[in-house]
């Protein structure tokens, strides 16, 4: 019986735990993501920008077969990795996205694709020269 | 009488050790005044002695804000335009004008991180893996500070010296971790999630936040 007693207040115990923080299931399909911007860092090699854009192509298509939209930050960070690639119509396309999708990215979506944009003519300048 | 009594205080001893005491209220007028929709994270600045504690922190901070509602800007590649801006390092990054920050990036509060702890410590028996940062946000126009908390999490092995909350958030993070050598990263994960949930002092959902059915 005292036996018992102990072990209901150690249940109180562990859901006192659990209590001090509400989780809910994720709201957005995160994939690879985290994981890609720690392999940038720690192994830098590992996640060059045409990898980075074959994963985050691969996580948003399964983002939408899995019904959970895309994270913030994702469609811009592919658009940032088209851009180092060159690609300048799937980046200003996968910047668009990240702005259509979140307003409140604007700002800086519309400077990266403005510096991206000079970037491209200023190098065709170099080029032709 | 004297059972009523030992009862309440093993609750209590329980309480404390989750580190889950009653607490003063938060004060949120600030953070509800500015209701932030986009938070901008800075790469941290790092007080530990593990030297890639700013990076693998920042991998593991957009979720959990994120999924409290907020926008977070790619922090990548928040860090690679200061880069390209003459801010080679985070204690350039984190001295950034909030004024230049609002005019490039166009977020509506800043969230500024300092790692004090991060790794492995040895103990006689045992060793601890610990991971703890300040975090605060400020509102980019006006500088106020609308929220602040320690996000603080600890994985023990080898003995039980970490007591029973110790014991149970090793065999979470151990589950998630798997066989990764270096478990700071996920340790980040739950120290942010934790702080940003605390039903006490833990940061008011978003705008894009969906509660759970």
């Amino acid at each position: 019986m005292k036996f018992a007693k102990i072990h209901g207040l150690l249940l109180i115990g562990v859901l006192l735990m659990s209590g001090c923080v509400t989780t809910k299931p994720d709201q957005y399909y995160w994939g690879r993501y985290q994981q890609l911007l720690l392999n940038m860092y720690v192994e830098p090699g590992s996640a060059d920008s045409s990898l980075q854009i074959l994963q985050l192509n691969e996580d948003i298509e399964m983002a939408e077969s899995s019904g959970k939209p895309v994270p913030p930050g994702v469609y811009a960070h592919l658009g940032f990795m088209y851009a180092i690639e060159g690609s300048v119509t799937a980046s200003n396309d996968a910047f668009s996205e990240e702005k259509i999708r979140f307003p409140e990215s604007a700002v800086f979506i519309d400077g990266m694709m403005d510096r991206v944009k000079k970037t491209m003519e200023k190098r065709d300048v170099t080029s032709a020269q | 009488m004297l059972l009523v009594r030992s009862k309440w205080l093993i609750v209590g001893v329980f309480s404390f050790l989750v580190g889950c005491v009653a607490q003063t209220p938060y004060d949120y007028s600030a953070l509800m005044a500015s209701a932030p929709r986009s938070i901008l994270v800075l790469p941290p600045l790092n007080n530990s002695i593990e030297v890639e504690a700013d990076y693998k922190f920042l991998s593991r901070i957009s979720k959990p804000l994120a999924e409290k509602g907020y926008y977070v800007f790619p922090v990548s590649v928040i860090d690679q335009f200061l880069k390209e801006n003459g801010l080679p390092t985070p204690a350039e990054m984190n001295s950034v004008p909030l004024d230049k920050l609002e005019q490039y990036v166009g977020a509506d509060a800043v969230l500024y991180v300092v790692i004090e702890d991060w790794g492995q410590k040895y103990h006689v028996v045992s060793s601890v893996t610990v991971v703890r940062a300040n975090l605060r946000l400020l509102d980019i126009k006006t500088g106020e500070l609308l929220w602040q908390t320690q996000a603080y999490a600890e994985l023990s092995s080898g003995d039980s010296g970490g007591g029973l909350a110790g014991v149970l958030v090793s065999a979470l993070v151990q589950q998630i971790a798997g066989s990764i050598v270096d478990r700071t990263p996920e340790l980040a994960a739950t120290a942010n999630t934790r702080a940003i949930n605390h039903k006490d002092n833990g940061l008011l959902p978003g705008p894009y936040y969906v509660a759970p059915q």
